[in-house]
């Protein structure tokens, strides 16, 4: 357990420490206005990452699963660091706080969900030790897709937490944008 | 429930909230002193989708009015140059300068000025607002109020000065300005003539005096300027007859002896210079 709990706890509290550490860089050379642009880039990593979802849903049709969940871990955290960074760890306004907070705990919900993946697939592959087609190179794509599937029914539990969090923060996200559209000075 | 009703009701709520405490939920900071009644009207500042706009500035602050009125009309104390400052301006850009949401401290809602937004008079008449940062020294009072001439709208130094704007009475007053440049030795010392005689405005070296080049000054001939050079300040006119031994007749006895009649200019005969001539 602890060799699978760790280096993803490792993970969310390395994007912490990374997000404290490049703000404070970009204020020491004078460049924190970069912070500015990093919130669009940043919504575009995390926007990019529920090509997951996409797959899942089979609006994208081509693609292993397994490479679109990596790309949305991946593009997820590198998405929450710029975003935080982007916050500049300056609380004024509820709302964006609200969304910085929002983001830091579905990053970490991201985390446990990548924990029980782990953890599943890893039953799956004692189960199919068990059935004897673990070393079964030449599987069946359809077959493969079901041990995935089965991956999947097992995490609804988790789904079922995750995916409000996740509403919430889109909802914070989409005012947040807009009130910035709103108000701001564009001449 | 399912992840889209969470989005639409979430938004709903939020949304509410944001229309009911906007300096809560929405706005970056508290804004300055004079602005807190305006917290909770953002519009009031606020186009929609158009930001902060000049013209809803100076719906409360006339241009004309800054430093003599406040917004309620109410007669302010005597700042001359603020005025002329905020009445020089080029199409009243507030924000150019001004911002908000940084706390009460009006001091801190201010962005670096670009002189860039003044207008062309006033960026020429750069003493109507920088007055006080003049210093009183004779360089400053000699010059003419634009300091551009000079100095960048940067930084006051490093400056380049041009000689060349000193009226030309003024020019010639080297001393008035340069008196702690001048090295205490004794060519100096004896000299009465403005710098320029030797100098270049740029730099002080290289200077163009060099005694060797005319007449070598040693033995007998190590001696004050003015045993030469008679007339204060005029050093391209000499004459040899000031001491013992070049006495008039003396000079007239021993050129006529040697049946020289044209004997006024000494050094057409009497090279003593660099480039190792002598003829006694």
């Amino acid at each position: 357990m602890i060799q699978r709990a760790l280096p993803l706890t490792l993970s969310w509290m390395l994007l912490i420490a990374a997000a404290i550490s490049l703000d404070y860089l970009l204020h020491r050379v004078d460049l924190p206005w970069i912070g500015r642009y990093l919130g669009v880039a940043g919504t575009a990593f995390v926007a990019s990452s529920f090509g997951y979802s996409a797959r899942k849903k089979k609006i994208v049709q081509k693609g292993s699963v397994r490479l679109f969940l990596r790309l949305h871990c991946n593009a997820g955290w590198i998405g929450t660091l710029m975003i935080v960074v982007h916050s500049g760890i300056h609380f004024n306004a509820l709302l964006p706080w609200m969304a910085t907070l929002f983001m830091m705990t579905v990053t970490a919900s991201g985390h446990i969900g990548q924990y029980l993946v782990r953890k599943l697939r890893e039953e799956v592959r004692i189960k199919k030790m068990e059935t004897g087609i673990e070393n079964d190179r030449n599987e069946d794509p359809e077959r493969e897709h079901y041990w995935d599937s089965v991956t999947l029914k097992a995490l609804e539990k988790w789904r079922a937490i995750h995916m409000p969090i996740v509403s919430v923060l889109l909802a914070l996200c989409l005012l947040h944008i807009l009130s910035v559209f709103f108000f701001l000075n564009w001449r | 429930m399912k992840p889209l009703y969470v989005f639409l009701l979430c938004s709903i709520i939020l949304s509410a909230l944001a229309i009911a405490f906007p300096d809560l939920l929405l706005s970056p900071g508290p804004l300055l002193k004079g602005h807190e009644k305006l917290n909770t009207s953002c519009l009031s500042c606020h186009e929609p989708f158009g930001g902060t706009t000049t013209a809803r500035c100076i719906t409360c602050h006339k241009p004309d009015e800054i430093g003599i009125r406040n917004t309620v009309g109410d007669l302010l104390p005597k700042d001359t140059a603020r005025v002329i400052f905020h009445k020089g301006l080029a199409g009243y850009s507030c924000k150019e300068c001004h911002t908000d949401h940084k706390g009460a401290d009006a001091s801190k809602a201010i962005r670096t000025f670009r002189h860039a937004s003044l207008t062309t008079a006033l960026r020429k008449n750069c003493s109507a607002c920088h007055k006080d940062q003049i210093p009183d020294n004779p360089l400053h009072r000699y010059t003419k109020g634009n300091c551009s001439e000079c100095h960048t709208t940067k930084k006051w130094r490093p400056a380049a000065f041009d000689h060349k704007q000193l009226a030309v009475s003024d020019a010639g007053q080297c001393i008035s300005c340069h008196k702690t440049d001048r090295p205490n030795d004794n060519l100096h010392r004896q000299s009465d003539a403005n710098c320029a005689a030797c100098h270049g405005t740029n730099r002080w070296k290289p200077a163009t005096f060099n005694h060797d080049r005319y007449f070598r000054l040693e033995g007998d001939h190590r001696t004050s300027c003015r045993t030469c050079h008679t007339t204060p300040g005029e050093y391209k006119k000499y004459t040899c007859y000031n001491c013992h031994e070049h006495s008039p007749s003396n000079i007239t006895a021993e050129h006529r002896k040697e049946g020289i009649y044209r004997y006024d200019n000494c050094m057409k005969c009497h090279r003593n210079d660099s480039s190792g001539k002598r003829d006694d």
